[in-house]
């Protein structure tokens, strides 16, 4: 039987008796507990880290300080400048970064709220960004005919703002020359505005490129952002003589549906596109008739494979060409592409049928491509081949015919900014003998 | 004379162990249910991902941290927004940070994230603060945000997420920083 440590001969006496008395015990232990948990660990709210100082810990606590002081250098330097009356607008351009804003919380309270240019706007307002992507080019042909040309491309001014919390803007404001009358014009490529209510929808209204396969809403009108010089001939701009409803005005939906396997949806409304030549293609301000366009897809971004998208959509609309038979519109595309900043192959297939109202008759029009491409530090080598088959008795795009070819080139980043593309390729057409295809391509963002 | 009851020091010893599994029982934080995080000198150098300690979420996968930092994922559960918060590229946690979890390059990251605006998929990139005192001050304030510090820098007002189950200073811990 073991000994207690206090006897009647040993310890003070009343200790002793309180200690030995049962319940005294009990209370005495759960005493000493509480008192030890209060001292020792957090009852409620957040956690508490435990440090022990060693040396590694007292250089650590050293940084922190050094951060402070620099902190307060920094702010200093600001005041400084705040009551010399410098340019406050220039000095939030050089501190943002390409991806996001380089600021210190403090930078971003004094950029807000100093302005000169702004006097009197709202500072808790919308943040306009603008940046500018453009090209030039010089390309040649072997097509009689052809004559070697020097060539602007689009100069697109890509706008954003955020409204709110939720909701933003975005436009792409392009300035390009028509190629066959060398007259400038220009065009909001796109205008919309974009409510986010959580992962599961993203609301858009106004004009954007319609969900239809995967070329058209990842690349838009930047030669920069592309590995080619030119988009797929599938996915042309309606103005370069691109057969698909590219752009859209209306309102557009997508979201996750399953965030386990990555599963996502597109559901859109729009005007359509009307049939008029002599007119833009895109119906912005107002619709031949009262039928609206439709597109549904589907597409999967499975988590255990990032850069692997694959996807269908289905597209459907009613045109009305002036004095001919109405023609139901379904274009069916699908998608399998993987992308990383390595590596691209990507490949997409579109069918595209026309159903005449006056007698049921319908005309395919298949369509597809295959690109791959492989980074080799600042060198890009590309293949593509792509494919379109418009039948002669489509009653719409039947000028088109048989289009098909491969282009082969190399993108070499100049920087973050700008890229050198050469590219050459075959091109083939129905009724007419093959054309040597050569280019050079600057692309650039400012 | 009062018969004196001879209580062993094992008793005691019993008694005052349940004593404390009962208090640290009904002392952990209300609602919560994330375990304490202790920083030790060998976790002190690893980057933790932190939160806003409103934030419910004790634990996140990899994948889904990836997701987060893409851009894929814009909203916690409970449809808050994500406000992603990062020291500048050069830095050593946020460097390490896109290695380990996006698996690219510093530029190849910027280049992801205007790719994501230009297509509208996102307004703007992740805000890139410039020193570690007003990053955890951001963290602190702002409701969903989300970022990476080094365990040294860990304070009261943050909440630290585990990653697959690991804390900094864990074996196997997504954000390591391995003695060269």
């Amino acid at each position: 039987m073991a000994v207690y440590p206090y006897s009647s001969l040993e310890g003070p006496a009343f200790m002793y008796e309180a200690l030995h008395t049962p319940t005294a015990t009990r209370i005495a232990v759960f005493a000493v507990a509480i008192f030890l948990l209060l001292m020792s660990s957090p009852i409620a709210g957040a956690q508490q880290p435990s440090v022990t100082l060693d040396a590694d810990t007292v250089k650590a606590l050293l940084q922190r300080v050094q951060d402070l002081e620099s902190q307060v250098k920094e702010l200093k330097v600001q005041m400084q400048t705040l009551s010399a009356g410098q340019n406050a607008p220039a000095q939030l351009a050089t501190a943002q970064s390409p991806a996001g804003q380089a600021v210190n919380a403090p930078d971003a309270a004094l950029a807000q709220t100093s302005m000169p240019d702004h006097a009197g706007m709202e500072v808790n307002g919308p943040r306009l960004q603008i940046r500018g992507y453009g090209d030039a080019s010089w390309h040649a042909s072997s097509r009689s005919g052809a004559t070697n040309t020097f060539s602007l491309g689009q100069l697109n001014l890509f706008m954003t703002s955020r409204i709110s919390e939720r909701m933003s803007f975005l436009a792409e404001t392009v300035i390009e020359a028509d190629t066959a009358t060398n007259e400038f014009s220009i065009e909001p490529e796109r205008l919309q505005v974009t409510y986010n209510a959580g992962d599961w929808l993203t609301l858009s209204v106004g004009r954007y490129h319609s969900q239809i396969g995967f070329y058209n809403t990842a690349y838009h009108h930047s030669a920069l952002m592309q590995t080619t010089q030119a988009r797929p001939f599938m996915f042309a701009f309606e103005d370069q003589g691109g057969i698909l409803p590219i752009h859209s005005v209306g309102v557009s939906a997508t979201g996750t549906l399953v965030n386990s396997i990555g599963l996502h949806y597109v559901a859109e409304i729009a005007n359509g596109r009307t049939a008029r030549k002599e007119v833009n293609p895109v119906q912005s301000t107002s619709d031949d008739n009262n039928g609206k366009s439709f597109n549904l897809g589907f597409f999967v971004r499975p988590s255990q494979v990032p850069g692997m998208q694959f996807g269908f959509s289905n597209y459907h609309d009613h045109v009305t060409p002036p004095a001919q038979s109405g023609v139901v519109e379904n274009i069916l595309a699908g998608h399998v592409v993987y992308q990383t900043p390595q590596f691209e192959f990507m490949n997409e297939a579109v069918l595209q049928r026309h159903t005449l109202d006056s007698n049921g008759s319908t005309t395919n029009i298949p369509g597809f491509y295959s690109q791959i491409s492989r980074r080799f530090g600042s060198y890009r080598p590309y293949f593509r081949y792509e494919y379109v088959n418009v039948p002669a008795r489509d009653p719409l795009f039947a000028d088109i015919g048989l289009l098909h070819g491969p282009k082969a080139g190399l993108r070499y980043s100049l920087s973050e900014f700008a890229a050198f593309k050469v590219e050459v390729g075959r091109d083939m057409r129905r009724g007419v003998s093959g054309a040597n295809l050569f280019g050079t391509q600057l692309s650039f963002a400012f | 004379m009062r018969k004196i009851r001879m209580i062993t020091v094992g008793a005691m010893a019993r008694q005052f162990a349940a004593a404390l599994v009962f208090l640290a029982a009904v002392s952990c934080p209300a609602g919560d249910g994330c375990q304490p995080v202790v920083i030790s000198p060998a976790s002190a150098k690893d980057v933790a991902v932190v939160a806003n300690a409103a934030n419910p979420l004790c634990d996140i996968s990899a994948v889904e941290l990836r997701k987060m930092l893409a851009g894929e994922r814009r909203f916690w559960r409970g449809n808050v927004q994500i406000k992603l918060a990062l020291r500048q590229a050069g830095v050593h946690e946020h460097d390490l940070t896109i290695a380990a979890v996006v698996k690219t390059s510093n530029s190849d990251f910027d280049e992801l994230w205007r790719a994501r605006v230009f297509r509208g998929e996102a307004s703007e990139g992740p805000r890139v603060i410039t020193s570690d005192a007003a990053l955890l001050q951001y963290v602190t304030e702002t409701p969903g945000a989300l970022s990476f510090t080094p365990g040294r820098n860990l304070r009261s007002g943050l909440k630290v997420l585990k990653v697959d189950g690991k804390l900094p200073g864990d074996n196997g811990y997504l954000l390591k920083v391995t003695a060269k």
